[in-house]
């Protein structure tokens, strides 16, 4: 039976998985959005991301919230790496779409396997103070591993905001997604400026990695059901914009909540694709589009 | 003179965003005729050629071709009633040879004009405008590696290959030495000779002076000028636009 | 000495095959053969969009399943012989190729990508919530035992899958060939320069996607009587959309017979790693395998093969 206590919390812990995707997107909002790389793979480097804060809290008890603040730099750098090896393969060669989707397609796989040969199917999870204890007042029932989580993605998303909007390198990366020809042709070096942000780009999802080993238990393909969730989200709120990929997740996890509250969470998978297409369909720039 | 337009396109308004490209531009081309669209760098010439061609629709604005309203119609089903443009920045069929490029025109434009060249064979046809062009010798030779002026010549070859009635010639010649825009001028006026009416976009003040019958003139978005070249060159705002205050 | 068209010899070895078929007795060659045949089928059916237009189609396993579970449907409705429900799988994938084609491809090729893999998604979705045809826990179909012509009913499916890809390949090569694959080919170079040289690209690219999804439908049509048990996982298996992208991609992707190189390497391979090591790392192998084909030899053993051949040329006449 449907309450209204039940759908007011459906919603607000809707709108704290909202926030919780909009740090799991922000990754492909760079990559995808400001340069133009398919990068389908970045839901496995998330799931990698929560493998690592597993193992280290399992084997030193340290908070994976922890633990991915510490692997930030080794996933920046893991991101400056792919990035070399993708513009040295495919972008100075021209022929990019194609070949560079099919590309991460097959990182996507061999890492997919990897974790699997090493972790197996069974889900794993953390153990940590703030799993479990929920904090409530009047008919609401905050569950603090999900607080945290939403917490500490607002304040990504909103570090990364200002980093494109006012820092002088975040604005430089701005200028070359709009214009790269231009760029180049005042001598600015544009390769390196788009390194830079696909490392950050790889960085933000050992960071969505920790949250995610927070929120819930982590298997190796649960990366599948994000890649729809991921560009759903980007394309719904117009490729490029942070604020879109916000306001396009907090909608998509609200909705996405509601449906499993009242048609249970089989079909949860179905909402963020379908939102997909519907985007795709009528209005292919998104809510916050050019 | 008052013979029915070729190409009537009445007040083409086109924004990007926040900014305004086309004005209201208005725009008539009679059959036959030799006109040249002049501007500085970023007035919306580029636009129009994409608005009228198709590759780009118009926000608001009306466009009529033989009569026949075409500003909803896809770009393809321009090209089949006739007008057909080269690129700025050649764009060809990088897998195929040069006289392959010509096929794709020749049958999926020509073929539906209805006086396309349904008597020889598309090689044939192919290989002729080829002679034309100058790029006869490079007929079998993949389109990747020819030089920059091969390549603007390929795009007019495409271009002609459509058997259109109206050819814009989008910067055809920049960066080729006088003796490459001479052979391009005298190409054009050949083609003229046949009936196809040009648009000719150029920087190059003299092959548009020679070339056109009548000047556009268009400066951030908006037409200052429509006269015959001489009217237009001494046209105070048109001096002003390209020389600056 | 008259040239032998090359459209003889897919025909010559189908005929082949099929006597092979009649005296061999081990089934374990008629399991295997049949998932290889499989594979020619989606491979060279991806391969009509994919490799002739450049759109990536992620979501093979959507139209695969299509066809599989449009089985399950007729099955359990009233049995209708096998060539029937192929002929209505691919029907029915074909027009749902339609739709996403029409409703994504005036968009970049990208977008198509995304949309193919939202499509398999959430028709995986829906299937799982549809008890009517088993639901996450699956559906049984009853493989009859033997049928009139065959010494088995394994057999047969063999056969029926083998008429199938051939089928696909001669449909391929004909598209190639034709002023169709011209077109393709003219997208797949520029899409731009394509549509204002008079090439209908959309319409195109819609024509393509419906073979291509027909064709991926009409493949898993017999799969739940091949597998017998049928659930969610294996219909919409990952392993068909990796696979329906590396064959042709390492086989060649501009030549018919690229996708058909390349699924019998492939499908060997895996089996072999299944059989030998284990299956999870036979998709390991494939992405590696993707990955290394892409990056250094992207038009695949056809492209390599052609290379060669110009070398060797330009070797003999200085």
């Amino acid at each position: 039976m449907v309450t209204f206590n039940l759908l007011i919390n459906a919603v607000v812990t809707g709108i704290l998985l909202g926030g919780f995707y909009a740090a799991v997107t922000i990754g492909i909002t760079i990559a995808f959005g400001m340069l133009d790389i398919v990068n389908i793979a970045h839901p496995v480097f998330i799931i990698m991301g929560s493998f690592i804060a597993y193992i280290v809290n399992r084997n030193f008890g340290l908070d994976p919230l922890l633990t991915v603040i510490l692997a930030t730099p080794l996933f920046f750098l893991l991101g400056i790496v792919i990035f070399r090896f993708y513009y040295a393969a495919f972008e100075k060669s021209g022929k990019g779409s194609l070949r560079g989707l099919a590309f991460f397609f097959g990182i996507l796989f061999v890492i997919e396997v990897t974790l699997l040969l090493a972790f197996g199917v069974d889900y794993r999870l953390v153990q940590t103070s703030y799993i479990g204890p929920n904090i409530g007042f009047k008919h609401i029932d905050l569950p603090l591993r999900m607080v945290i989580p939403f917490v500490g993605s607002m304040t990504l998303v909103t570090g990364l905001y200002v980093f494109f909007s006012h820092t002088f390198i975040g604005r430089a990366i701005m200028a070359v997604a709009q214009d790269e020809f231009a760029l180049s042709l005042m001598a600015v070096d544009t390769v390196a400026l788009r390194q830079l942000a696909f490392g950050v780009a790889i960085a933000t999802a050992a960071i969505a990695g920790g949250f995610l080993i927070v929120i819930q238990p982590v298997d190796p393909s649960l990366g599948r059901e994000y890649i729809g969730r991921v560009f759903a989200i980007c394309v719904l709120g117009g490729l490029g914009s942070i604020t879109g990929t916000v306001i396009a997740a907090l909608i998509l996890g609200t909705v996405e909540t509601i449906t499993s509250t009242l048609f249970g969470p089989s079909w949860a998978p179905a909402v963020s694709f379908a939102a997909l297409l519907l985007t795709l369909a009528i209005r292919p720039s998104g809510i916050m589009g050019r | 003179m008052t013979q029915e337009p070729l190409l009537d396109a009445t007040s083409i308004r086109k924004r990007f965003g926040g900014f305004v490209a086309l004005d209201a531009v208005d725009i008539i081309v009679r059959p036959g005729e030799r006109v040249g669209l002049i501007g500085p760098n970023g007035s919306g010439k580029s636009t129009l050629v994409n608005c009228l061609s198709g590759a780009i629709t118009s926000d608001t604005g009306t466009i009529r071709f033989s009569g026949r309203p075409i500003e909803k119609l896809p770009a393809h089903q321009r090209t089949r009633l006739g007008i057909a443009r080269t690129f700025q920045i050649p764009l060809p069929f990088a897998s195929m040879t040069v006289v392959g490029n010509l096929t794709i025109p020749l049958r999926f434009a020509a073929h539906h004009r209805p006086d396309g060249g349904q008597g020889e064979s598309d090689l044939d046809q192919a290989l002729l405008i080829l002679e034309d062009v100058g790029l006869r010798n490079k007929a079998h030779a993949p389109s990747a590696g020819l030089t920059q002026v091969e390549m603007r010549k390929l795009e007019l070859a495409r271009a002609i290959a459509a058997r259109p009635k109206l050819l814009i010639a989008d910067e055809t010649m920049a960066g080729l030495s006088n003796f490459e825009v001479d052979e391009i001028i005298s190409l054009l006026l050949k083609l003229n000779k046949q009936g196809i009416a040009i648009i000719m976009i150029e920087h190059i003040m003299r092959a548009v002076m020679a070339f056109s019958q009548r000047a556009i003139v268009l400066v951030a978005g908006k037409k200052i000028a429509d006269d015959s070249p001489d009217v237009v060159m001494n046209n105070a705002e048109v001096v002003r636009a390209y020389l600056g205050e | 000495m008259t040239r032998i068209p090359s459209w003889i010899w897919p025909i010559i070895i189908a005929v082949l095959v099929f006597a092979a078929s009649r005296v061999v007795k081990n089934e374990y060659y008629m399991f295997a053969g049949y998932v290889v045949l499989q594979y020619i089928v989606l491979a060279s059916a991806w391969n009509i969009l994919g490799g002739y237009s450049g759109y990536v189609n992620f979501g093979s396993a959507a139209f695969f399943a299509i066809g599989a579970y449009g089985t399950v449907v007729l099955d359990k409705l009233w049995q209708p012989p096998l060539v029937v429900a192929i002929f209505l799988g691919g029907i029915v994938a074909s027009l749902v190729g339609l739709a996403t084609a029409y409703l994504t491809l005036r968009l970049r090729g990208v977008f198509f990508a995304i949309a193919t893999l939202a499509l398999a998604i959430v028709l995986q979705t829906l299937v799982v919530n549809w008890d009517y045809v088993g639901g996450p826990l699956g559906y049984y179909s009853v493989r009859p035992d033997s049928i009139v012509g065959f010494p088995s009913y394994v057999n047969y499916l063999f056969v029926v899958m083998l008429v199938l890809a051939l089928i696909t390949v001669l449909v391929a090569r004909a598209i190639e060939w034709s002023f169709i694959g011209r077109g393709l080919a003219a997208i797949r170079d520029n899409e731009l320069a394509a549509e204002c040289c008079g090439v209908p690209t959309l319409r195109l690219k819609v024509f393509a996607t419906m073979v291509s999804g027909g064709l991926m439908g009409m493949a898993g049509a017999p799969f739940p009587y091949y597998i017998t048990y049928l659930d969610p996982n294996s219909a919409f298996s990952l392993a068909y959309g990796i696979n329906s992208i590396a064959m042709p991609l390492i086989g060649g992707m501009t030549h018919w017979i690229g996708p058909v190189i390349g699924a019998v390497l492939l499908a060997v391979i895996q089996q072999v790693a299944t059989v030998t090591i284990s299956s999870e790392l036979n998709l390991m192998i494939v992405g590696g395998l993707l990955i290394t084909f892409i990056t250094l030899a992207p038009n695949g053993i056809v492209g390599l093969f052609e290379t060669y051949r110009q070398q060797r040329h330009e070797h003999a006449s200085p």
